[in-house]
Protein backbone atom coordinates (compact mmCIF):
# COMPACT_ATOMS: atom_id res chain seq x y z
CA UNK A 1 0.00 0.00 0.00
CA UNK A 2 1.90 3.78 -0.82
CA UNK A 3 1.56 6.48 1.06
CA UNK A 4 -1.37 8.17 -0.46
CA UNK A 5 -3.71 5.18 -0.48
CA UNK A 6 -3.15 5.01 3.63
CA UNK A 7 -5.38 7.07 5.79
CA UNK A 8 -4.08 10.11 7.69
CA UNK A 9 -2.52 9.36 10.60
CA UNK A 10 -3.17 11.50 14.02
CA UNK A 11 -0.07 13.78 13.46
CA UNK A 12 -1.12 13.93 9.64
CA UNK A 13 -4.42 15.17 11.07
CA UNK A 14 -2.84 18.41 13.03
CA UNK A 15 -0.89 19.00 9.86
CA UNK A 16 -3.66 19.08 8.04
CA UNK A 17 -5.93 21.35 10.68
CA UNK A 18 -2.08 23.43 10.71
CA UNK A 19 -2.21 23.43 6.79
CA UNK A 20 1.14 22.10 7.35
CA UNK A 21 0.24 18.59 5.14
CA UNK A 22 2.05 17.65 2.06
CA UNK A 23 0.46 18.49 -1.29
CA UNK A 24 0.32 14.47 -1.88
CA UNK A 25 -1.51 13.93 1.46
CA UNK A 26 -4.35 16.27 1.33
CA UNK A 27 -4.60 14.69 -2.38
CA UNK A 28 -5.50 11.60 0.03
CA UNK A 29 -8.15 13.43 2.18
CA UNK A 30 -9.78 14.41 -1.19
CA UNK A 31 -10.83 11.18 -1.82
CA UNK A 32 -11.10 9.16 1.24
CA UNK A 33 -14.56 9.76 3.04
CA UNK A 34 -13.03 8.87 6.30
CA UNK A 35 -10.09 11.01 6.59
CA UNK A 36 -12.09 13.81 5.29
CA UNK A 37 -14.81 13.08 8.01
CA UNK A 38 -12.09 12.71 10.85
CA UNK A 39 -10.79 16.56 9.09
CA UNK A 40 -13.83 18.30 9.05
CA UNK A 41 -14.55 17.11 12.97
CA UNK A 42 -11.03 18.35 13.88
CA UNK A 43 -11.66 21.65 12.20
CA UNK A 44 -15.30 22.03 13.74
CA UNK A 45 -14.26 21.07 17.25
CA UNK A 46 -11.27 23.29 16.84
CA UNK A 47 -13.40 26.25 15.85
CA UNK A 48 -15.67 25.62 18.96
CA UNK A 49 -13.35 25.83 21.42
CA UNK A 50 -11.53 28.92 20.07
CA UNK A 51 -13.71 30.94 21.69
CA UNK A 52 -12.24 30.18 25.09
CA UNK A 53 -11.67 34.17 26.14
CA UNK A 54 -10.44 34.52 29.82
CA UNK A 55 -12.76 37.21 31.68
CA UNK A 56 -10.25 40.20 31.69
CA UNK A 57 -9.75 41.24 34.88
CA UNK A 58 -10.10 44.80 36.57
CA UNK A 59 -7.61 47.09 35.69
CA UNK A 60 -6.41 47.34 39.38
CA UNK A 61 -5.42 43.68 39.80
CA UNK A 62 -2.73 44.49 37.34
CA UNK A 63 -1.09 46.96 39.63
CA UNK A 64 -1.40 45.12 42.55
CA UNK A 65 -0.18 41.66 41.00
CA UNK A 66 2.84 43.74 39.88
CA UNK A 67 2.98 45.45 43.62
CA UNK A 68 2.66 41.55 44.98
CA UNK A 69 5.34 40.71 42.73
CA UNK A 70 8.06 43.35 43.21
CA UNK A 71 7.39 43.15 46.74
CA UNK A 72 8.48 39.40 46.98
CA UNK A 73 11.10 39.75 44.43
CA UNK A 74 12.20 42.46 47.08
CA UNK A 75 11.87 40.56 49.90
CA UNK A 76 13.89 37.68 47.90
CA UNK A 77 16.63 39.93 47.19
CA UNK A 78 17.12 40.47 50.66
CA UNK A 79 17.09 37.00 52.16
CA UNK A 80 20.47 35.84 53.17
CA UNK A 81 21.54 32.91 51.14
CA UNK A 82 22.33 29.12 52.14
CA UNK A 83 26.06 29.42 51.80
CA UNK A 84 26.17 26.27 50.29
CA UNK A 85 24.01 27.46 47.40
CA UNK A 86 25.76 30.85 47.27
CA UNK A 87 28.92 29.34 45.98
CA UNK A 88 27.34 26.33 44.23
CA UNK A 89 26.59 29.32 41.85
CA UNK A 90 29.32 31.54 42.29
CA UNK A 91 31.58 29.19 40.62
CA UNK A 92 31.02 27.17 37.45
CA UNK A 93 29.92 24.25 37.98
CA UNK A 94 32.20 22.22 35.66
CA UNK A 95 30.74 19.16 33.64
CA UNK A 96 32.12 16.28 35.92
CA UNK A 97 29.97 18.21 39.04
CA UNK A 98 26.88 18.41 36.74
CA UNK A 99 27.07 14.63 36.09
CA UNK A 100 27.30 14.10 39.30
CA UNK A 101 24.56 15.85 40.46
CA UNK A 102 23.01 14.23 37.26
CA UNK A 103 23.54 10.98 38.43
CA UNK A 104 22.25 11.42 42.12
CA UNK A 105 19.36 13.01 41.13
CA UNK A 106 17.85 9.79 38.64
CA UNK A 107 19.17 7.13 41.46
CA UNK A 108 16.99 9.46 43.98
CA UNK A 109 14.35 9.29 41.39
CA UNK A 110 14.40 5.51 40.84
CA UNK A 111 15.94 4.86 44.59
CA UNK A 112 15.52 5.49 47.35
CA UNK A 113 16.97 5.03 51.17
CA UNK A 114 16.42 1.88 53.33
CA UNK A 115 13.34 3.44 55.04
CA UNK A 116 13.98 4.12 58.83
CA UNK A 117 10.87 3.76 61.15
CA UNK A 118 11.31 7.16 61.06
CA UNK A 119 11.09 7.81 57.61
CA UNK A 120 8.89 5.09 56.96
CA UNK A 121 6.53 6.80 59.60
CA UNK A 122 7.17 10.21 57.49
CA UNK A 123 6.48 8.80 53.89
CA UNK A 124 2.83 7.33 55.19
CA UNK A 125 2.07 11.10 56.27
CA UNK A 126 3.44 12.47 53.27
CA UNK A 127 1.90 9.98 50.94
CA UNK A 128 -1.86 10.67 51.52
CA UNK A 129 -2.62 13.42 48.68
CA UNK A 130 -4.19 15.85 50.64
CA UNK A 131 -0.80 16.33 52.48
CA UNK A 132 0.62 16.94 49.74
CA UNK A 133 -1.81 19.21 48.15
CA UNK A 134 -1.92 21.47 51.28
CA UNK A 135 2.01 21.41 50.68
CA UNK A 136 3.02 20.30 54.00
CA UNK A 137 6.10 20.77 53.02
CA UNK A 138 7.24 24.23 52.71
CA UNK A 139 9.57 23.56 49.88
CA UNK A 140 10.26 27.07 49.31
CA UNK A 141 11.82 28.31 53.03
CA UNK A 142 13.70 24.79 52.66
CA UNK A 143 17.15 25.33 52.66
CA UNK A 144 18.27 22.12 51.79
CA UNK A 145 15.92 22.06 49.29
CA UNK A 146 17.00 25.11 47.52
CA UNK A 147 20.52 23.35 47.06
CA UNK A 148 18.94 20.54 45.26
CA UNK A 149 16.69 22.62 43.20
CA UNK A 150 19.32 24.89 42.01
CA UNK A 151 21.62 22.43 40.78
CA UNK A 152 19.24 20.47 38.86
CA UNK A 153 17.84 24.04 37.40
CA UNK A 154 21.52 24.25 36.22
CA UNK A 155 21.83 21.39 34.68
CA UNK A 156 22.61 21.96 31.17
CA UNK A 157 18.99 20.68 29.27
CA UNK A 158 20.82 20.83 25.74
CA UNK A 159 23.66 18.90 27.01
CA UNK A 160 21.19 16.63 28.69
CA UNK A 161 19.54 15.81 25.44
CA UNK A 162 22.23 15.60 23.80
CA UNK A 163 23.44 12.50 26.09
CA UNK A 164 19.94 11.11 26.00
CA UNK A 165 19.45 12.04 29.39
CA UNK A 166 16.08 13.63 30.54
CA UNK A 167 14.44 14.72 33.95
CA UNK A 168 11.94 15.98 31.62
CA UNK A 169 10.33 19.28 33.17
CA UNK A 170 9.57 20.25 36.78
CA UNK A 171 11.26 16.90 37.69
CA UNK A 172 12.98 18.51 40.99
CA UNK A 173 9.87 20.01 41.79
CA UNK A 174 7.93 16.77 41.45
CA UNK A 175 10.69 14.22 42.98
CA UNK A 176 10.30 17.35 45.96
CA UNK A 177 6.70 15.95 46.60
CA UNK A 178 7.45 12.21 46.69
CA UNK A 179 10.58 12.48 49.30
CA UNK A 180 10.51 12.91 52.94
CA UNK A 181 12.04 15.60 54.93
CA UNK A 182 15.00 13.30 56.05
CA UNK A 183 15.49 11.90 52.27
CA UNK A 184 15.37 15.73 50.73
CA UNK A 185 18.14 16.20 53.75
CA UNK A 186 19.92 13.17 52.57
CA UNK A 187 19.73 14.20 49.10
CA UNK A 188 21.17 17.67 49.66
CA UNK A 189 24.35 15.94 51.83
CA UNK A 190 25.39 14.12 48.98
CA UNK A 191 25.12 16.48 46.32
CA UNK A 192 26.92 18.97 48.40
CA UNK A 193 29.72 16.84 48.96
CA UNK A 194 30.00 15.16 45.43
CA UNK A 195 30.09 18.94 44.35
CA UNK A 196 33.22 19.69 47.24
CA UNK A 197 34.95 16.67 46.05
CA UNK A 198 34.72 17.82 41.80
CA UNK A 199 35.30 21.51 42.99
CA UNK A 200 37.95 20.50 44.48
CA UNK A 201 40.51 19.44 41.54
CA UNK A 202 39.42 22.86 39.66
CA UNK A 203 40.26 24.77 42.67
CA UNK A 204 43.30 23.14 42.88
CA UNK A 205 44.11 23.85 39.12
CA UNK B 1 4.57 36.40 25.95
CA UNK B 2 5.30 35.15 22.13
CA UNK B 3 6.83 31.98 20.98
CA UNK B 4 10.85 33.33 20.13
CA UNK B 5 11.03 34.91 16.64
CA UNK B 6 7.34 36.94 16.85
CA UNK B 7 7.28 39.92 18.18
CA UNK B 8 6.54 40.88 21.37
CA UNK B 9 3.05 41.77 22.60
CA UNK B 10 4.13 44.23 25.62
CA UNK B 11 1.68 45.78 27.62
CA UNK B 12 3.71 47.54 29.68
CA UNK B 13 5.42 51.02 27.78
CA UNK B 14 8.07 52.76 27.93
CA UNK B 15 10.84 50.52 28.48
CA UNK B 16 12.57 49.93 25.60
CA UNK B 17 15.64 47.30 26.45
CA UNK B 18 14.53 44.10 25.18
CA UNK B 19 13.89 41.11 27.54
CA UNK B 20 17.89 39.87 27.79
CA UNK B 21 18.85 43.20 28.24
CA UNK B 22 16.37 43.43 31.18
CA UNK B 23 17.43 39.80 32.71
CA UNK B 24 21.48 41.01 32.41
CA UNK B 25 20.35 43.91 34.57
CA UNK B 26 18.36 41.50 37.26
CA UNK B 27 21.34 39.74 37.09
CA UNK B 28 23.50 42.38 38.06
CA UNK B 29 20.95 43.13 41.16
CA UNK B 30 18.95 45.89 39.63
CA UNK B 31 15.14 44.36 40.53
CA UNK B 32 13.78 47.45 39.13
CA UNK B 33 14.47 45.13 35.86
CA UNK B 34 12.54 42.83 36.65
CA UNK B 35 9.64 45.11 37.13
CA UNK B 36 9.70 45.90 33.59
CA UNK B 37 9.62 41.75 32.94
CA UNK B 38 6.78 41.45 34.90
CA UNK B 39 4.73 44.43 33.21
CA UNK B 40 5.84 42.79 30.00
CA UNK B 41 4.71 39.15 30.32
CA UNK B 42 2.06 39.01 33.30
CA UNK B 43 -0.65 39.52 31.14
CA UNK B 44 -0.03 36.79 29.02
CA UNK B 45 1.28 34.42 32.39
CA UNK B 46 -1.80 35.27 33.73
CA UNK B 47 -4.12 34.16 30.74
CA UNK B 48 -2.16 31.04 30.63
CA UNK B 49 -2.54 29.88 34.31
CA UNK B 50 -6.16 31.32 33.89
CA UNK B 51 -6.84 28.58 31.60
CA UNK B 52 -5.12 25.97 33.81
CA UNK B 53 -6.73 27.13 36.92
CA UNK B 54 -10.07 27.72 36.04
CA UNK B 55 -10.59 31.24 38.26
CA UNK B 56 -9.43 33.97 38.69
CA UNK B 57 -7.98 33.81 42.63
CA UNK B 58 -6.13 30.71 41.76
CA UNK B 59 -5.06 32.29 38.30
CA UNK B 60 -3.47 35.32 40.36
CA UNK B 61 -1.46 33.43 42.63
CA UNK B 62 -0.01 30.47 40.17
CA UNK B 63 0.79 34.14 38.12
CA UNK B 64 2.81 35.56 41.26
CA UNK B 65 4.51 32.43 42.09
CA UNK B 66 5.69 31.79 38.53
CA UNK B 67 7.21 35.27 38.56
CA UNK B 68 8.83 34.27 41.90
CA UNK B 69 9.97 31.10 41.12
CA UNK B 70 11.61 32.65 37.28
CA UNK B 71 12.81 34.83 39.40
CA UNK B 72 15.35 32.86 41.88
CA UNK B 73 15.53 30.83 38.41
CA UNK B 74 16.94 33.66 36.71
CA UNK B 75 20.25 32.40 37.23
CA UNK B 76 19.66 28.99 35.15
CA UNK B 77 18.13 31.18 32.11
CA UNK B 78 20.62 30.84 29.14
CA UNK B 79 19.27 32.54 27.06
CA UNK B 80 18.97 29.57 24.05
CA UNK B 81 14.90 30.21 23.79
CA UNK B 82 13.31 33.29 24.57
CA UNK B 83 12.47 35.03 27.54
CA UNK B 84 9.12 34.68 27.40
CA UNK B 85 9.48 30.55 26.46
CA UNK B 86 11.37 30.12 29.29
CA UNK B 87 8.94 31.92 31.29
CA UNK B 88 6.07 29.79 29.55
CA UNK B 89 7.81 26.42 30.63
CA UNK B 90 8.30 27.96 34.34
CA UNK B 91 4.35 28.90 34.60
CA UNK B 92 3.41 25.27 32.84
CA UNK B 93 5.47 23.60 35.78
CA UNK B 94 4.02 26.13 38.66
CA UNK B 95 0.27 24.97 37.39
CA UNK B 96 1.28 21.76 36.64
CA UNK B 97 2.53 21.23 40.18
CA UNK B 98 0.17 22.94 41.95
CA UNK B 99 -2.06 20.65 40.01
CA UNK B 100 -0.96 17.87 41.22
CA UNK B 101 -1.22 18.78 44.59
CA UNK B 102 -4.97 19.98 44.60
CA UNK B 103 -7.72 19.73 41.89
CA UNK B 104 -8.48 23.41 41.90
CA UNK B 105 -12.41 24.60 41.38
CA UNK B 106 -13.51 26.55 38.62
CA UNK B 107 -15.45 29.12 38.71
CA UNK B 108 -19.11 28.45 38.50
CA UNK B 109 -21.39 28.65 35.78
CA UNK B 110 -24.04 31.06 36.07
CA UNK B 111 -27.30 28.62 35.81
CA UNK B 112 -29.28 31.75 34.91
CA UNK B 113 -27.20 32.21 31.58
CA UNK B 114 -28.66 29.03 30.23
CA UNK B 115 -32.14 30.03 30.59
CA UNK B 116 -33.37 30.30 26.71
CA UNK B 117 -33.53 33.01 24.82
CA UNK B 118 -33.71 34.32 21.54
CA UNK B 119 -30.48 34.94 19.72
CA UNK B 120 -30.69 39.02 19.80
CA UNK B 121 -27.47 41.37 19.43
CA UNK B 122 -27.90 42.28 23.36
CA UNK B 123 -27.27 38.72 24.05
CA UNK B 124 -24.76 38.00 21.66
CA UNK B 125 -21.71 39.22 24.50
CA UNK B 126 -23.51 36.58 27.29
CA UNK B 127 -23.91 33.95 24.65
CA UNK B 128 -20.11 34.42 24.36
CA UNK B 129 -18.93 34.28 26.77
CA UNK B 130 -21.83 31.32 28.22
CA UNK B 131 -19.59 29.22 25.42
CA UNK B 132 -16.17 30.42 27.09
CA UNK B 133 -16.92 29.26 30.41
CA UNK B 134 -18.36 26.01 28.78
CA UNK B 135 -14.81 25.44 26.99
CA UNK B 136 -12.89 25.95 29.70
CA UNK B 137 -14.73 23.67 32.00
CA UNK B 138 -13.94 21.07 29.58
CA UNK B 139 -10.54 22.16 29.14
CA UNK B 140 -10.40 21.75 32.84
CA UNK B 141 -11.08 18.02 32.74
CA UNK B 142 -8.86 17.04 29.50
CA UNK B 143 -5.67 14.65 31.00
CA UNK B 144 -2.74 16.82 31.88
CA UNK B 145 -0.75 17.04 29.17
CA UNK B 146 -3.52 16.96 26.92
CA UNK B 147 -5.39 20.53 28.79
CA UNK B 148 -1.58 21.67 28.72
CA UNK B 149 -1.06 21.11 24.88
CA UNK B 150 -4.25 22.50 23.73
CA UNK B 151 -3.68 25.90 26.19
CA UNK B 152 -0.77 26.40 24.50
CA UNK B 153 -1.35 25.21 21.21
CA UNK B 154 -4.69 26.61 20.60
CA UNK B 155 -4.26 29.99 23.29
CA UNK B 156 -1.11 30.52 23.32
CA UNK B 157 -0.48 30.04 19.31
CA UNK B 158 3.18 28.06 20.19
CA UNK B 159 4.06 26.26 17.50
CA UNK B 160 4.42 21.99 18.47
CA UNK B 161 8.21 22.02 18.62
CA UNK B 162 7.94 25.21 21.29
CA UNK B 163 5.30 23.10 22.97
CA UNK B 164 7.61 19.77 23.00
CA UNK B 165 10.66 22.01 24.87
CA UNK B 166 8.18 23.24 27.57
CA UNK B 167 6.57 19.40 28.02
CA UNK B 168 9.58 17.76 27.65
CA UNK B 169 8.02 15.50 24.90
CA UNK B 170 8.40 14.58 21.46
CA UNK B 171 6.64 16.83 18.87
CA UNK B 172 4.61 13.52 18.09
CA UNK B 173 3.41 13.09 21.23
CA UNK B 174 2.47 16.69 21.39
CA UNK B 175 0.69 16.36 17.77
CA UNK B 176 -0.86 13.35 19.53
CA UNK B 177 -2.08 14.82 22.60
CA UNK B 178 -3.43 17.71 20.76
CA UNK B 179 -5.47 15.57 18.29
CA UNK B 180 -7.00 13.56 21.26
CA UNK B 181 -7.84 16.50 22.92
CA UNK B 182 -9.78 17.36 20.18
CA UNK B 183 -11.46 14.58 20.09
CA UNK B 184 -12.51 14.46 24.09
CA UNK B 185 -13.63 18.20 23.97
CA UNK B 186 -16.09 17.17 20.93
CA UNK B 187 -17.10 14.69 23.35
CA UNK B 188 -17.18 16.61 26.25
CA UNK B 189 -18.82 19.74 24.74
CA UNK B 190 -21.94 17.54 23.25
CA UNK B 191 -22.32 15.81 26.79
CA UNK B 192 -22.46 19.49 27.99
CA UNK B 193 -25.41 19.71 25.35
CA UNK B 194 -27.52 17.86 26.79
Amino acid sequence: MNSRAMHLTEAELVDLLDGTLDDERRRHVDGCERCAAQAADLIATGEAVSDGDVPEPSPFFWTQLSARVSEAVAAEAAKPRFAAFAWAHESWMGGAAAAVVLCLLLAFSVWRPAPSTKIATETAATAQPDAVGDETIDLDSDEAWALVRSLAEDLDEDQMDAEGVSLGAGAAEHLALHLTDAERTELARLLEEELRKSRAPESAS
Amino acid sequence: MTPAGSTPRNDAGPATENDAELVAQCRAGETAAFDVLVERHRRQVYQLCYRFAGNHEDASDLTQDTFLRAYRALGTFKGHSAFGTWLYRVAVNVCLNRKAGKRLPTEPIDEREFTDRGVDAADRQVIRKETAAVVRAAISQLPEKQRATMILRMYQELPHEEIASILGSSVGAVKANFFHALANLKKLLRESER
